[in-house]
This record gives structure tokens, sequence and C-alpha cells, in this order.
């Protein structure tokens, strides 16, 4: 009775570490055309053959984080470092989690290579889960229009019966600063020529 | 009057004949003076004119006789071209050797005089070499080293044309690995450099730094001119060695001072190089989420782990 007692235990304790994997926040089966290059508990990273990179990252949340808030918080900042929303919509995962997708073109500080960002912002009670694909521009349209096939292969969990924050409003219409160019860095001083061409100077 | 009038005319005649021959006689030396002037100063013109050495006033060879106005003429012409005439026999040692001493590429000493052009003594050909000399001498020299630190999307093309975009401006590549460049940039186009090759990427850091070593250059330049004319005066000293003894203790001074010599000229040629050829460090990195730009004062930084960076890299 004493070792069936025992049995039973190591029995629970075992479907317990089977069922806990199955609870984390998120799932997403690798889609075709991408190999998961990394993973951990917060984040999974996808490479596609042409560099177009998926990663999916989660975050703790805290009481009052809301989709809105979150979302503004979201395109406020990447506006400061110069990506230009493009698009907002609602978008919907697997499970039927609600979220918002926003769509940049980030042009970076000093070079001319013009990238497209887009991340679906999903926040449930315990964390705020983003979906980020990223790469060279030209791939755009094609990346972006395989959103809705990735969105299906995504699950998030975390909501409460009842939950406020999961069902919660989507943001307002969102809008970043026209792509700006930021300060230029501290210039080096010029240099004065002199007279002499030689020995050169700049 | 038929007698008076007769031997009037015949006395009359003498008295003419005579004045004439008086009247000739005292203008045959005026005439001859100018003869003589004229002989002697149309052989200036003609020397300078046929590429003659001057000098050669009373040459019996005399050109024909021009005309009184040209005569005149040339009489100035002549007191101008006695001048430069003069400079054209000057000794040759006064237009040869530049103050340096170096020599002069080609071979040639120095431009010769050639032409009609009178050589003033503002104008000699000395003048213009030993300012150049001076101008370089103390000219500011600064030798330039400049860092630049690159994040880049793409690592392998950004080093490839940062390769490329050396070569192009005529530097080189000192130093190369993964990420990691040493490049040497003609100092003219060092500023144009770091420029392009900003833009192959974000950039990190930037520094530029210029040493002014002027002085140390004109140091190095007036030890060299000294050592050189010591040699020159230890080498005569050798020759005129009347014992092998002497000729020892020479040579071993002179061993001594070529030693000193070719160091000094080692460190001019080391100086010329870092001064013509800037040296530019370039650091690269594949962008990645250590890249995103923080935001400061942030109580929420989640977003600073998110953007391109964080899902484009490798």
């Amino acid at each position: 009775m004493k070792t069936l007692t025992t049995m039973h235990r190591h029995v629970l304790l075992g479907l317990a570490f089977l069922v806990l994997p199955a609870c984390a926040a998120y799932k997403i089966e690798p889609p075709v055309g991408f190999a998961v290059v990394s993973e951990n508990d917060w984040q999974t990273r996808m490479k596609a053959q042409d560099n177009v990179g998926l990663n999916l990252q989660r975050f703790e949340n805290v009481k009052g984080g809301t989709l809105a808030f979150w979302g503004a918080d979201l395109v406020k900042k990447l506006g400061n470092r110069n990506y230009t929303l493009v698009g907002q919509s609602a978008v919907k995962t697997k499970n039927g989690q609600t979220g918002t997708r926003f769509d940049f073109d980030a042009q970076t500080y000093d070079t001319e290579l013009p990238k497209f960002y887009t991340a679906v912002l999903i926040v449930t009670d315990e964390e705020k889960i983003v979906l980020q694909i990223a790469g060279d521009q030209q791939y755009a349209a094609a990346y972006r229009a395989r959103i809705p096939e990735l969105l299906r292969e995504l699950v998030v969990r975390g909501c409460k019966t009842g939950s406020k924050i999961c069902n919660g409003a989507q943001p307002p219409p969102l809008s970043t600063p026209i792509a700006k160019k930021p300060a230029a860095e501290p210039e080096i001083p010029a240099v004065t020529k002199t007279a002499d061409p030689s020995p050169a100077q700049p | 009057m038929a007698i008076g009038h007769g031997p009037e005319p015949e006395a009359l005649l003498m008295l003419r004949r005579s004045l004439i021959l008086l009247s000739s006689l005292l203008l045959l030396p005026g005439l001859g003076c100018s003869k003589k002037s004229y002989a002697a100063e149309s052989s200036a013109p003609s020397m300078a004119d046929y590429g003659g050495s001057g000098g050669d006033m009373a040459s019996p060879a005399a050109p024909p006789e021009p005309s009184p106005e040209r005569a005149y003429n040339l009489d100035m012409k002549a007191a101008e071209f006695d001048d430069s005439s003069m400079k054209d026999e000057a000794p040759p040692v006064s237009v040869q050797a530049a103050p340096s001493g170096g020599a002069r590429p080609g071979g040639s000493p120095k431009p010769t005089i050639t032409g009609d052009k009178p050589i003033t003594p503002e104008a000699t050909p000395d003048k213009p070499v030993d300012d150049a000399e001076k101008k370089k001498q103390f000219a500011r020299q600064i030798i330039y080293t400049a860092e630049l630190q690159l994040s880049v999307y793409k690592l392998e093309e950004s080093m490839q044309r940062a390769e490329e975009l050396t070569l192009a401006a005529g530097g080189y590549v000192q130093n190369l690995s993964q990420g990691y460049y040493v490049l040497r940039i003609p100092a003219p186009a060092l500023r144009g450099i770091m420029d392009d090759l900003a833009h192959l990427g974000v950039v990190e850091a930037r520094s530029l730094q210029a040493r002014d070593v002027s002085e140390e250059f004109v140091d190095l330049t007036t030890r060299i001119r000294v050592l050189r004319e010591t040699q020159g005066q230890l080498l005569a000293l050798l020759k005129s060695a009347r014992t092998v003894d002497e000729a020892l203790k020479v040579r071993a001074s002179l061993d001594a001072l070529t030693m000193e010599l070719e160091q000094a000229m080692g460190r001019l040629r080391l100086l010329e190089s870092q001064i013509g050829f800037s040296t530019l460090t370039v650091r690269m990195s594949l962008r990645g989420p250590q890249n995103a730009v923080p935001s400061s004062n942030d109580p929420f930084p989640w977003v600073d782990q998110l953007g391109v960076e964080a899902t484009e890299w490798n």
C-alpha cells in the first residue's frame, strides 16, 4: 500500500512535468520556409533563407497594462527610433486571442538600407507577447501577406476567465512622426588646410 | 676789271675748296665718332640676338651699318642688355646648386637662361626654389589618426565595400581580420572615406586625432642638412689625409656621421609616410539587439529589445 502511494506520487509528478510545457505562454510551429535559430523561455527566433527574421518574445505584464496602453507605448518608442507606422489592424491567434498588428517601415539612422518590420502585440493578464517579423524592404509585401498564416500557427495562453485585459479594447489609430533623420552625430572639427600641398593633409 | 675779275673766281674757287676741305676736316671726326659709337654698340644686341655670351663690345665683326635712328634705338637697347649680358657671364656656381644641396631629379642642376628676357636680381632662379624649400620646411606637418566603429546589417558586403573604397582612394589595407581593418588612406581623402564608410552601417563611435610634427620635421630636415655638409667636409679631409692613421681617424668619424645621417633620414621618411597616409582603424560588427537605441529614463524599456535588429539578427 505504501509502495503504491509512492508510485502514485511519482506518476503524478511525471504528469505534472508533461503538462507544464503545454502551459507555456505561447506555442508556435515554425512556418514553412522558417527554421528555429534559438529558443528559450522568453523568446523563439527563426530565420528564412532570405535573411528575414521571425521572433516571438514575451514580457511580463503589469497591473493596468492593456493592449491599448502597450500598443501606444510600442508605436511611440519605435517612432522615436525612426520607424514609420504604415498599417494597424486587429488580429486573432489560432486559439482566438485578440491582438493588434503594427506594420512599420524602418529607415535606419545612417544607412540607406530600407527595412520592413511588423509587430503583432497580444496582451494577456500575465504577459505581453510580441510576434515580430523583419527584413529587407524588398521582401515586405511577400512576408506581410503571410502574417495571417503565421498567426494561425500561434497559440497564446495566460488569460483568466472573464479577464478584462484579454478582452480589452483595441488601441485607437496610432501614428508615428514622419520619418526624420535623427540629430547628427557630433561633427569632427574641420581640419584647416595649409598652403603647402605637400605633404598632403586632409 | 677783267684782270681783277680773272683771278677772283680762281681765288674764290680756291677759297671754296679750302673751306670745303676745312669743313670736311671738321666734319670727319664727328662722323667718325658716330660711326665708331655705332660700330661698338651694334655688337651688343647682335650678341644677344644670336645667343652670344655678350661682353665683347669691341667685336670687329660688326654687322652692316643701320640707319642713325636704328643706331639710336640700339644704343638704348644695348644699355639695357648690358646688364643681362653681364648676368649671363655670372659664374655657374651662383645658378647651380640649391641651398638645400639636394640633387634635382632629371640631372639638370638649374634651368638655363634662354631667350632675351633680362634676369633681374629679384627674379634670380635661386629665389623661387629657396622659397619653396622654406615653405615646405615650415608648413604645418600633421599626422592624422582616426577610428570608426560601425554596426552593419551585412558584414561581409560592408567589409568588401570598405576595402574597395580604400583602394579607390589610393590607400591600402595594412591589417585585416574579421570586422577589423587598419587602413592607410591618403591624408586629403581621409574625411571623404570616413563619410563613405559611415554609410555602410550605423556609426557607433567616431574619433580623429591630429598630431602636429612640424617641429620634429623641421629639426630633422635641418639636422640632415648639417650632417650632409659635415659629411662633405669629412670626405674632403679624408682625401687630403697624409698618413694611414689620419685617414683611419677621419674614416671613423665619417662612419659614425653616416650612421647618424641614415637614422635621421629614416625617421624623416617615416614621418613623411605618416603625414602623407593617415591611419584609419575601422571596427565593424553585425547589428543586433545590443545596438537597439535605448530609451532614457524609460520605466518600461521592453521596446528596446524589439525592432529590426532584434528580429533580423543572426
